[in-house]
């Protein structure tokens, strides 16, 4: 039975993974992708119709922005609860040497600065349009 | 002796038309009027902020062979914008002179950001020469620069408060 719950925990930790990353590449592209169209528009006279579809534009990446940095602070906890698990399970199998509890602070620092990323590109996103206007 | 009558004729019209024309020539080569203006060093494209001044350097020649007198200097400038000339106006300016002249430009402090066309005239009792430059301005921070920056503010502010409300363990 321990070792169904062994592979359930490392398979809800790939599909972690896997979210996160998802998570983190959409974010980016769409703020990249944002950042292009919205600089696009201010180089040629924006009428209001065009006013419109650049604040459009800007909301969608706040939105989206939001929905990844929730995703990637959530996915953090998930990780963090499904290794804890794991750590106590190796622990009570006598092979807790094996796994260095300090992996756990090496995830958060690296979610951190996933978020940091994707917080960064939105920003640049959202600004540079309109420090250009 | 037989007079050549069509001959006579020929060197008659031939001495008439150069004696109208000959000193009809002379007196355009001596009148030759020409007023050259030109903005140094080769502006073209000159960047502005609205309501600072800013010195472009004229300098204006008697490029033809006849002193002109009495050279007045103006300008056709966008709506609100202030154009001064030091000195305003030239007495006198002898062949193949120039003279330097400070043209101070004060663009609109409302006017948006865009490319404005400027044109300096001079104005002599002989000539008149036009020229014109495109002045660009640039808004040391408009409206839409606060917008953004406003906008970057708040997302930030989103971003720690959902890290702290979500962040927890």
């Amino acid at each position: 039975m321990i070792e169904r719950v062994h592979e359930h925990i490392t398979g809800e930790l790939g599909t972690n993974a896997r979210t996160d990353t998802i998570f983190v590449l959409t974010a980016i592209f769409l703020n990249l992708i944002t950042l292009g169209i919205n600089s696009g528009i201010v180089a040629s006279n924006g009428s209001a119709t065009q006013t419109i579809v650049m604040f459009t534009f800007v909301a969608l990446i706040i939105i989206v922005n939001f929905v990844a940095e929730i995703g990637l602070i959530r996915g953090r906890q998930m990780r963090r609860k499904l290794l804890n698990g794991l750590l106590k399970m190796y622990k009570d199998q006598g092979v807790e040497g094996y796994y260095d509890p300090s992996l756990l602070s090496d995830y958060t620092l690296r979610y951190n600065l996933f978020m940091l990323a994707v917080l960064f590109t939105g920003l640049v996103a959202i600004v540079i349009p309109f420090v250009l206007r | 002796m037989r007079i050549n009558w069509r001959f006579l004729s020929l060197l008659l019209m031939t001495v008439g038309l150069m004696i109208m024309a000959l000193p009809s020539q002379i007196l355009a080569q001596g009148d030759k009027v020409e007023l050259t203006l030109k903005l140094l060093p080769g502006y073209y494209y000159i960047e502005i902020i609205p309501g600072e001044n800013k010195t472009l350097y004229l300098e204006i020649e008697n490029s033809g062979n006849k002193a002109i007198t009495n050279i007045r200097l103006s300008s056709d400038k966008p709506k609100g914008w202030i154009v001064d000339f030091r000195p305003e106006s030239i007495g006198y300016l002898c062949v193949g002179s120039h003279q330097a002249i400070d043209v101070n430009v004060v663009a609109d402090p409302d006017a948006d950001k865009g490319e404005y066309t400027l044109t300096l005239i001079a104005e002599a009792d002989q000539t008149r020469t036009v020229t014109s430059t495109v002045l660009r301005v640039e808004n040391a921070f408009s409206l839409w620069q606060w917008v953004g920056l406003g906008m970057g503010a708040l997302v930030i502010a989103g971003f720690v408060i959902l890290y702290r409300r979500f962040g927890r363990e």
